[in-house]
């Protein structure tokens, strides 16, 4: 029996992860969210995800190699969301630069978000 | 005596639990209520995204409706999901609105409140999709003393009749500050105004002309240069220097003829605060050598070379 697709919700603001993941209720994956990046480690330790949507910048900006601790060596390369509600152009370049596949802002379209995530996990 | 001692003791060791054993009972039961009006903001928001996706009613009543304090909950909840989201459908937010009475309840508490507090529920009442003679309702708070809630009422009146808008700002009677233009922009990032900027940056009045300033900035509208080089040119401090830092954004060449005429004029501590704009841009130091006097050239190298963003992003 083939598994579910797993999709991973970082974030410390409760209302917006629980927003995220109301909107991608019936993809059919396996959803769920992490508060912190100690969480994160625990998990990323167990798990494989397919994506991962991260909804702060500062998990990238905090010194903690978050693009080697979700894509380790010799396992699938999850694709990586950022939505924030920064949009200065160095941020959006400084994220895609160092590997992030999408960066999208608050005010966010849950529908399009939605048709992203459901391409990104069709790949 | 030793009764009586032994009744003053055990009297002094009460009086000190039992505030001890309320206070940590308190806390206690907040953190309960917390954690359960958590879980309930949890399940309603699922209910409401996906009546919002599923175009169909939302089931009501919502689970957050039986919590203490519920419409407090609900209008921060719903004006939370309002100002994250945008091309939803807003049925299902209105028909909660009116079950719960949010309307009224805002009305009320904004009526009954002063400061920040009336600000806040100003700013909810401008997420809401209310009805207009709510909205109407709100109109008086545009002479509050409070400036914060000034700004919220605006915000209001923005919401209820976009197309006089511009009428509003321009009547807001002081000088918008960043935050408040940024406030606005968000409006506009929801679709709730028109993203015209030309009307704007070459309106009369100056709040207009930093919303125009801000358009052009967020989007990075490049064919706006020329009317950027004339408010560079103009003699209004604050908005030569906003249209500076647009034109530094959008990395566009700083040897204009308005741009040299206007750096010239400025302070030190002005053109220092300029000098780490442009490194934090990225200019190199040949493309702004016309605008640095002897001292500065090896300051803004110094600058270039010490910028802490390499370290952090390359």
């Amino acid at each position: 029996m083939e598994s579910l697709p797993r999709i991973l919700i970082l974030s410390e603001d409760d209302l917006l992860a629980e927003l995220v993941r109301a909107s991608l209720a019936g993809i059919g994956a396996e959803i769920r969210c992490v508060p912190d990046l100690p969480a994160l480690e625990r998990l990323a330790d167990r798990l494989v995800f397919d994506l991962v949507i991260a909804l702060h910048v500062w998990p990238f900006r905090c010194g903690c190699d978050i693009l080697r601790l979700l894509r380790p060596d010799r396992l699938p390369r999850p694709e990586i969301y950022v939505v924030s509600w920064e949009q200065s152009e160095q941020t959006v370049l400084g994220l895609l630069e160092c590997g992030v596949d999408q960066y999208l802002t608050f005010p966010l379209n849950l529908m399009r978000l939605r048709g992203k995530v459901i391409g990104a996990l069709m790949r | 005596m030793m009764r009586i001692l032994y009744m003053l003791y055990t009297a002094a060791v009460c009086a000190a639990l039992v505030p001890l054993a309320a206070v940590t009972l308190d806390r206690l039961l907040r953190r309960r209520r917390r954690n359960r009006d958590r879980q309930l903001c949890s399940c309603s928001i699922r209910q409401i995204v996906a009546a919002q996706l599923s175009d169909r009613a939302a089931e009501v009543p919502l689970p957050l409706g039986r919590a203490v304090g519920r419409r407090r909950l609900l209008s921060e909840l719903l004006s939370e999901l309002v100002s994250a989201t945008y091309g939803l459908d807003t049925a299902p937010v209105r028909r909660i609105v009116e079950r719960y009475g949010l309307d009224r309840w805002l009305l009320r508490r904004i009526r009954f409140s002063r400061g920040c507090r009336r600000a806040r529920y100003l700013k909810w009442l401008a997420d809401l999709p209310v009805g207009g003679p709510a909205r109407d309702a709100a109109k008086r708070y545009l002479a509050d003393p409070c400036r914060e809630v000034r700004f919220c009422a605006l915000l209001v009146r923005i919401v209820a009749a976009p197309e006089e808008a511009l009428r509003a700002i321009a009547g807001f009677g002081a000088p918008l500050t960043d935050g408040e233009v940024a406030e606005v922009l968000h409006l506009l990032r929801r679709g709730l105004l028109p993203i015209a900027y030309r009307p704007l940056v070459g309106a009369s009045d100056a709040n207009l002309r930093r919303l125009g300033l801000a358009i052009v900035g967020q989007f990075g509208v490049e064919e706006a240069e020329p009317e950027l080089l004339h408010i560079v040119a103009s003699d209004e401090a604050a908005l030569s220097a906003a249209a500076l830092r647009v034109l530094a954004s959008m990395h566009r060449p700083m040897r204009r003829r308005e741009v040299i005429a206007r750096v010239r004029r400025m302070v030190p501590a002005e053109r220092h605060a300029l000098l780490r704009l442009l490194a934090r841009e990225e200019y190199a130091p040949r493309s702004v050598r016309v605008l640095l006097d002897t001292a500065e050239q090896p300051y803004y190298e110094s600058l270039v070379g010490s910028y802490k963003r390499q370290l952090v992003w390359r």
